[in-house]
């Protein structure tokens, strides 16, 4: 095709989504058709060489949940670059973003950890492996010996490949015969498990990201879908160009770049949506829109925490009082944009949410994943192409390796709770638990564990009676820097035996007893599971630096020393690849019987995929599913006996989560009771969230040279009206306070926020600098997640623009000396 | 005839500076001193010596605007500067069609690179209906 005579399109798609939202850009115009430069193209070696690699090795990117497949060039043993996988379904066209095309060069920075390290003295010092491992086995059975298994704990990370969160998992709870682990997942996601667990009966989303590209209106909500999903967001706004009548809608507090393709933008105060979402279930019904069929089929009201039957009539009168001007007056949303949302929602004919932190991390967020489900089933927005509810992962491997897997205190393999007797029976006998354990019990524990924070509420030092959890490990995650509320959990984590897992100096390994390096995810391998269920193998790409070790190598070594060394059979194995790839057959063995399937998802058959795998797979045959509970595309419908399930042989969908087969339609009050509230003395609602160039925090993409460019520092976002009545000019720094704790940061001043609403992104590590000292660590009673959405704060000047500390990064030599300051 | 002396003048530096490009490192013209780009390309730039803001208005509108792919996905930041992205920046986001571009680079079909078409800094798309760059 001769390029210089194609068509290019006339007007970007911001323009036109922009003329579709009334935004003005204010930029100039443009010519209506573009040419092709001029001139001739110059000859240019430079531009036009190719990168030269020896291999491109598959692999997928770990900077978010989207779960973006890569290539990973390799020249002369080294990553060298990295490019998108045009096969990809997740990140179609092979597009990526900032982060991801510069991934690699994690891997070669200077702050690598190359050896052990033990504190001695106050003082982390270079150790052998054998020395730090030794001692790591002195202390874990002294523990286990003196407090009882439970006082040795386990804190993993989504980011973890599936092999070795599972690996961690069957050491803990069938080994050790202890609860006590529990993942970071539970700061992000644990509300979204509770949330699908009680409305629909089984954990992740009935649909897929292809339902994007099906759907006729998007709802966007409590996500920053541009910032923290990007290339899920380039997948809708050029969804959107194609098909400007498809209709998005997108409620935030923040007017921020995801609603430049919005044709609604719906504000809300931080932890007052669900009155929105009432509000628009109660329009739906008053005009009728509802879906009777639907709805007679597979909903199930109830009241309180599901246990109890009630009526739809019932459920109409509860949400009555959410009229719009009600919602207007509760949560700043106008009462008409309410209307117009709940139109578009119920009448579009396939409607998908998404939604991300912005529900999860609130003392209600399963009530408010409750709300949305609900919305979906009043509406028939389920089992058809399009039409979901769907919640976005914040980590590559938080579903795949934590949630599926089971790694949190209350689950075991297959997303089932521990309490579960049937299922912890069949694990039990799947590991041999009564054989192998080491615990006299001989038994895995019905009762669970303890979530993150209470986990590290619960970690001290063997002369702190009231802290029974005297020993963690500590991988792939930095839980000083992302616990609520630091000044109450820095010091539990110093004085416990804490370990710690990482490939860079953190704020955690400031406090830890011993370091352990680890290898990056492509000097290793292994599984990660995205938001829509797709599991992708990353095929080792490099050899990891000399004195580095993966964390499977890790766990194994600490199993064979814990005496577990036949339970684990994979511990005595060297070969990393061929150790993950028993893992992995060891767990999709667990799981075969499991609505989670994965047992046809092969080593093998995901070595040669190039898009991976999305469970149930009960088969090496079956091709994946790619919409759940509907009949002809859920194996599970096939052979439900199998999994221990009863499907009515005329059912066309049914949800066998439940055992009726129906959604559970809650009365969620949307009162936000457990949430801070705003006074005389702390008059802002801050909120936290991330940036496009940075993620988690900044560990990584702080030490990338253009992300860290990008983004360098914090700051406090605060609206135009609100910066006057302070007496602010943009840069000037201010200290930000709540009841917990305070930051120094410096000032943008917007008008894309709301009056009284406040923005701190969450990457920074530098002290004063770091938001959660600020934010609440109260937690929703059912998931445990905590709130990191809605803290009250008081803002005052402290000088006027001054130059930050940016691109701050715990280095090597502050290890021994740990200033938050 | 003084139209001919603008375009050798300007054809002349071009080859001049394509050739500097191929032996010595670019560098930003001011230092960066860590500032976002925005703050002097960005309009209404309130810094002593503000940069034209058109390219800043085009990218705003763009694709690459809209999908907060920032100066730096394609310039680098300081320490890796560069006035003009080469195919390899490109290759990292859209493999399929820059994998077409290399072929014909390869095969001497032509010399181009992506901002031969897709013109600075006003990124397009083509229609996906018909794809240009096919694999």
């Amino acid at each position: 095709m001769d390029i210089s005579r194609r068509n290019l399109i006339k007007t970007s798609l911001a323009a036109s989504a922009a003329a579709a939202a009334g935004i003005t850009f204010g930029c100039k115009k443009k010519e209506p058709v573009q040419e092709p430069a001029a001139q001739q193209p110059q000859a240019d070696t430079q531009n036009n060489n190719t990168v030269t690699v020896d291999k491109w090795v598959k692999g997928v990117c770990r900077m978010c949940g989207t779960g973006c497949s890569i290539y990973v060039g390799v020249k002369d043993g080294k990553m060298v670059a990295i490019k998108g996988n045009v096969d990809s379904k997740t990140n179609t066209r092979g597009t990526l973003c900032i982060k991801g095309m510069n991934i690699w060069k994690v891997a070669y920075h200077p702050d690598r950890l190359t050896t052990p390290l033990i504190r001695k003295n106050g003082k982390l010092e270079p150790a052998s492996w054998e020395e730090a491992l030794t001692l790591i086995e002195t202390k874990f059975k002294e523990y286990h010996k003196k407090y009882g298994y439970d006082s040795v704990a386990y804190y993993g990370s989504g980011q973890c490949t599936t092999e070795e969160s599972y690996t961690f998992n069957k050491i803990w709870k069938g080994g050790f015969g202890s609860n006590m682990m529990d993942g970071n997942p539970r700061l992000c996601m644990a509300s979204a498990v509770a949330g699908y667990l009680s409305s629909l009966g089984s954990d992740e989303p009935a649909g897929a990201y292809e339902d994007i590209e099906k759907a006729k209106c998007i709802f966007l909500t409590g996500s920053n879908t541009s910032e923290a999903h990007p290339i899920l967001f380039r997948r809708i706004a050029r969804y959107k160009k194609d098909n400007p009548d498809v209709k998005i809608i997108v409620c935030e507090p923040r007017k921020t770049q995801t609603s430049l393709i919005a044709d609604l933008w719906m504000p809300s105060l931080p932890g007052t949506d669900l009155a929105i979402f009432n509000g628009m279930a109660r329009e739906i019904i008053k005009n009728n829109w509802h879906d009777k069929e639907f709805i007679a089929k597979h909903a199930r009201f109830t009241s309180g925490d599901g246990s109890q039957a009630s009526t739809f009539d019932e459920y109409i009168k509860f949400i009555d009082k959410y009229t719009p001007e009600y919602v207007e007056k509760v949560t700043g949303c106008p009462a008409a944009a309410v209307k117009q949302a709940a139109e578009w929602f119920a009448k579009s004919g396939a409607t998908m949410s998404l939604w991300c932190m912005g529900l999860n991390q609130r003392s209600n967020g399963v009530w408010a994943n409750n709300l949305i489900h609900n919305l979906h089933v009043i509406t028939g927005n389920f089992g058809k192409p399009g039409a979901d509810s769907f919640s976005l992962t914040g980590q590559p491997n938080a579903c795949g390796g934590v949630r599926e897997t089971g790694s949190l205190s209350h689950l075991l393999p297959g997303c089932k709770p521990v309490a579960v007797e049937p299922w912890r029976k069949h694990v039990e006998s799947y590991w041999k638990v009564a054989e192998h354990s080491i615990n006299p019990a001989k038994a895995i524990n019905p009762k669970p564990g303890f979530p993150a924070v209470k986990l590290f509420a619960s970690l001290g030092g063997e002369n702190e009676q009231d802290k029974p959890v005297k020993a963690i490990i500590i991988s792939t995650t930095n839980p000083a820097q992302t616990l609520p509320n630091l000044n109450k959990f820095i010091p539990n984590i110093k004085n416990a035996f804490t370990v710690v897992i990482d490939i860079f100096p953190t704020r955690t390994a400031q406090l830890a007893s011993v370091v352990l390096p680890a290898a990056f995810l492509y000097e290793k391998g292994g599984v990660y599971g995205c938001s829509e269920r797709r599991s992708f193998l990353t095929e080792k790409a490099v050899e990891a630096p000399e004195g580095t070790k993966p964390d499977l190598w890790i766990a194994c070594q600490i199993a064979k020393r814990m005496g577990l060394e036949k339970y684990i059979a994979w511990s005595n194995e060297e070969d990393i690849v061929k150790m993950a790839e028993m893992a992995w057959n060891d767990y999709i063995g667990c799981t075969a019987n499991s609505e989670k399937t994965l047992a046809g998802a092969t080593y093998k058959r995901l070595r040669e995929s190039t898009t991976g795998v999305q469970w149930p797979c009960p088969s090496e045959d079956h091709p994946g599913t790619y919409k759940r509970y509907v009949r002809g595309m859920d194996p599970i419908f096939d052979n439900p006996e199998k999994y221990g399930l009863k499907i009515p042989a005329d059912a066309d969908m049914y949800f066998y989560g439940r055992p009726d087969g129906k959604i559970n339609v809650f009365m969620r009050d949307a009162e936000p009771k457990a949430s801070e509230k705003i006074s005389k003395e702390y008059p802002f609602l801050m909120t936290t969230g991330r940036v496009i160039e940075q993620w988690h925090t900044g560990t990584m993409t702080m030490r990338i040279p253009e992300t860290a460019s990008a983004h360098p520092n914090s700051f406090i976002e605060i609206h135009k009206n609100d910066a006057k009545k302070l007496g602010l000019s943009q840069g000037d720094m201010v200290k930000v306070e709540s009841a917990r704790g305070m930051n120094i940061l410096p000032v943008k001043i917007v008008n894309m926020t709301l009056e009284g609403v406040c923005f701190v992104p969450m990457h920074d590590q530098k002290g004063n600098r770091m938001v959660n000292f600020i934010c609440n660590d109260v937690v929703d009673a059912t998931s445990g997640e905590p709130d990191y959405k809605v803290s009250a704060v008081k803002i005052t000047k402290v000088s006027g623009p001054e130059k930050v500390d940016d691109r701050y990064v715990v280095t090597k030599a502050e290890l021994d000396n740990p200033t938050f300051s | 005839m003084k139209q001919s002396i603008i375009f050798l003048t300007l054809l002349f530096s071009l080859i001049i500076s394509t050739a500097f490009a191929q032996t010595e490192k670019v560098e930003h013209p001011l230092p960066i001193d860590g500032k976002d780009c925005a703050v002097c390309h960005a309009p209404g730039s309130t810094e002593e010596i503000p940069a034209d803001p058109t390219a800043y208005q085009e990218w705003s509108a763009s694709m690459h605007g809209l999908n907060n792919v920032k100066c730096v996905t394609c310039h680098g930041e300081e320490s890796t500067f560069k006035a003009d992205s080469d195919i390899n920046t490109c290759l990292s986001c859209h493999p399929q069609e820059t994998t077409v571009i290399n072929k014909k680079v390869e095969s001497a079909d032509t010399a181009l690179i992506c901002s031969s078409c897709h013109k600075v800094h006003s990124f397009t798309v083509t229609k996906e209906s018909k794809p240009v760059h096919t694999k």
